[in-house]
This record gives structure tokens, C-alpha cells and sequence, in this order.
């Protein structure tokens, strides 16, 4: 038992530290990200990737604030890590309408197929089901 | 002029296929059989006659699934700090990392534009890694895109320098010293492999790692000690530990062509590499 539980306390230490730090072990750096500046944007989900070693999706929407509206690529951790916060499958489809929470690029540059890019803190799905902070705070993780 | 063309490809595709009709099942096996890399002067590790030789029973066993213990500090993923004293290009490197990082600036992200991450960074992604040792060899299988090494303990040679095929994991070769397995890893690819934060590595780089197993089966502790004369003075060393995960299962991770497409953070992450 003891070792269950010191492997649930590094696991958790571990999964606790990546939401206070930057560096990323798993498959990149996220120092790309701005981890001070939360993002919120209201828009309609246009593609779901639901694959190991990141998730991601994509949103076509309106930002508050300064921030660009229209399309948003949005990178996540990897659905082992989803999962342990209530992630399914199938919690975004294409045509949901969503609001959703993130740390910008700090370069305002355009990816490749033209959209602003974001890393994933939060999200209200199309049910009302909040996950992850949807408090305007926070960072989030790539790991 | 298209048409003779034509006919001179189709005439040599029948001839090709007239030659393959032509071959014998054995000179068809023996064309075969040279399609695989042997070494006739040992058994693989797998052949049964290698797995049942007489030997002295190994002091512990690896087979299991593990994670390393990043509980002290996240950052315990790297190998450093303390660091070696780096010269030459790599202190210019290191040094230029360490600036990027307190800028919050990736460099050389070439695991993030899938680089394999290579010995010794793979052994400590957030992932678990399944291990399966038998009385010849350790298989590891890091759940991060399914990193594959492989220690002989066999008592083989390593392969010849002239035909060696570099790789990220290297070829190591572990022996038994009373409770410890010491393992020498070499031959290891450096073309963008890079240990923490950018810095490179030579085909001089040679690690050995020193494994124990501690708390009665549930702590895999293994110290590194690692030089390259090329880019730094004498011996990195750094112990680090992993902690045995019963209830899970490692599974199936690819980097796929597209994979960076939809991560925002990769496409700033080119900063450094060699292209």
C-alpha cells in the first residue's frame, strides 16, 4: 500500500506541478505560451483531436478583450492526463458551441493554416459542463 | 518515341518478373535471409538456446511497468543542474539555453518536432515505461512514443565499430556487480539530440548507468554517469528514480506528420535545431 500511495503522491505532485510551471517533458517546450494571460473565446468547435501524445481542437469564434477573433488552434496534454480531469472522447463535436479558456502564443504570429494559437486552461462544453479553470485564471499544460 | 518507351519498360518489367518466377524457394529464402542483420558468431537474445544456457541467477528483475519519481522538484526531468564544466561549442550552447530559458524562449525543441528524445531524456518523460527483463536482455518500451531499448546481458560484445548503426537509445551492455547492473550504453546518434536544455552531444558520448533496485522490489534507483570529452570535462553524474506502477498499461503513441500542425507551441520550437 505504501507504494501505491507514494506513486499517487509523485503522480500527483508531478500533475499538480505542471499547471505552476513551464518547461514540458512530455513531447515539447510550452515557453511558446504565455502562462500569465488567460484568453476567453466563445465559438464553434471545428475540429477534435483526441490522440496521444497531445490533444487538440479547434475553434471559430470571438475573443474577449484585444485578442483575435476567428479560428483558434488549441493544443492540450495528452489524453492520459485528459482523462484524469474529466475528458472523454467524445466531449467535443464538430458544430458545438463552446466557450473555452486559454494561454495565448506570445508571438502574435499566425500558424500555418492561419489561425491564433492557444494552450488550453479551460473550456464550458456544449452542456454546460465546465472543465479544467474556466475562472479567467491559470495556466495550463502541455505535458 | 513514348511508345518504344512503353514497350522497353514492359519488356523489362517481364523479363524482372521472369527472373523472379525463375528463382528456386531455397534462392529465394537464401536473397531472404540476407535481408536481416545477423551476427553468426552469437545467438540472438531471443534464440531459445540463449535464453536456457547456464548462468548465475540475475540478483532482481525489471520486468514491470514504471515512472520516474518527480516528486522533489518537476524540473528533476533533467539531468542537471549540478552541471559538468561544457567547453568548446557546447558552452556556447548551454549557455545560449540557459539565456532562451530565462527569456521563456524554447531552443532547440527537437524532441517537440519529433526527434526522438534519445538516452538519457527518454527515461524520464512523464510516461511510464514498461520493462521486461529475461535471463539475455531488458526490453524498455517508454510509453512516449514507444521508445524502444534494449540492454544485452548475455555477455555479448558490442557490434562492430565499422557497422554499427548509430542510434538515439544507443547499444548497451549490462553485467552484474553483486546487487547492481551496470550498464555501458555507445554508439549513439547525436544528429539533434541534445540532453536538457540544447545541450549536444558528440559520437564520443558514452553513459554508463548503474541500476538498483530498492524498498523491496518498488524503487528502481539508477545513477548516471555519463562523459563526452568533446563537450565537457570529466563525469556527469545524477541519480534519479522510478517508482513501480501496477495498474496501468503503457499504449500506443505515434508522432505523426501532422501531430504539429494543430500544437501551436511546436511551430516556435525549430529555434536552434540543425536543419
Amino acid at each position: 500500500m505504501k507504494s501505491i500511495h507514494s506513486v499517487a503522491l509523485a503522480v500527483g505532485a508531478a500533475v499538480g506541478s505542471l499547471f505552476g510551471i513551464g518547461p514540458a517533458a512530455a513531447h515539447h517546450s510550452t515557453a511558446a505560451f504565455d502562462t500569465t494571460r488567460v484568453v476567453k473565446i466563445e465559438g464553434t468547435v471545428t475540429q477534435f483531436r483526441w490522440i496521444n501524445p497531445h490533444a487538440s481542437f479547434k475553434v471559430d469564434g470571438k475573443s474577449e478583450g484585444d485578442d483575435p477573433d476567428g479560428l483558434w488552434t488549441v493544443e492540450m496534454t495528452a489524453p492520459n492526463i485528459l482523462i484524469n480531469q474529466g475528458w472523454t472522447r467524445t466531449a467535443l463535436q464538430v458544430g458545438d458551441h463552446v466557450t473555452i479558456y486559454v494561454n495565448p502564443l506570445r508571438s502574435t504570429a499566425a500558424l500555418n493554416d492561419g489561425s491564433t494559437g492557444g494552450l488550453y486552461v479551460g473550456a464550458v462544453l456544449k452542456d454546460g459542463k465546465a472543465l479544467g479553470r474556466t475562472d479567467g485564471k491559470g495556466a495550463g499544460s502541455s505535458n | 518515341m513514348a511508345g518504344l518507351r512503353t514497350l522497353i519498360a514492359v519488356a523489362a518489367s517481364l523479363a524482372a518478373m521472369n527472373l523472379a518466377w525463375g528463382q528456386t524457394a531455397a534462392e529465394r529464402r537464401e536473397k531472404l535471409a540476407n535481408m536481416i542483420p545477423k551476427h553468426e558468431a552469437y545467438l540472438g537474445a531471443l534464440a531459445p538456446e540463449n535464453l536456457k544456457k547456464d548462468r548465475p541467477a540475475a540478483p532482481f528483475n525489471l520486468t514491470g511497468t514504471w515512472f520516474v519519481d518527480l516528486s522533489r522538484a518537476f524540473g528533476d526531468f533533467r539531468y542537471g543542474p549540478p552541471y559538468p564544466e561544457f567547453i568548446g561549442q557546447a558552452k556556447l550552447d548551454f549557455e545560449e539555453g540557459q539565456r532562451l530559458a530565462k527569456e521563456r524562449k524554447p531552443y532547440r525543441d527537437s524532441i517537440g518536432q519529433c526527434f526522438p528524445a534519445g538516452i538519457p531524456m527518454i527515461m524520464t518523460r512523464v510516461w511510464p515505461i514498461a520493462m521486461v527483463q529475461l535471463p539475455t536482455v531488458i526490453y524498455m518500451v517508454s510509453n512516449f512514443n514507444n521508445a524502444f531499448r534494449q540492454i544485452f546481458i548475455d555477455g555479448r560484445p558490442y557490434s562492430d565499430e565499422n557497422t554499427v548503426i548509430f542510434s538515439y537509445n544507443g547499444e548497451s551492455i549490462g553485467r552484474w556487480e553483486k546487487d547492481t547492473l551496470v550498464v555501458d550504453t555507445k554508439y549513439i546518434e547525436t544528429y539533434n539530440h541534445y540532453i536538457d536544455t540544447g545541450i549536444p552531444i558528440s559520437e564520443q558520448f558514452h553513459m554508463q548507468e548503474r541500476m538498483r533496485l530498492l524498498e523491496n522490489g518498488e524503487v528502481l534507483e539508477i545513477e548516471h554517469i555519463m562523459t563526452d570529452p568533446v563537450n565537457w570535462v570529466g563525469e556527469w553524474r545524477n541519480t534519479k528514480r522510478w517508482l513501480r506502477v501496477d495498474h496501468t498499461d503503457i499504449g500506443e503513441v505515434e508522432c505523426l506528420p501532422d501531430l504539429n500542425d494543430n500544437l501551436p507551441s511546436t511551430q516556435a520550437g525549430r529555434a536552434g535545431l540543425t536543419q
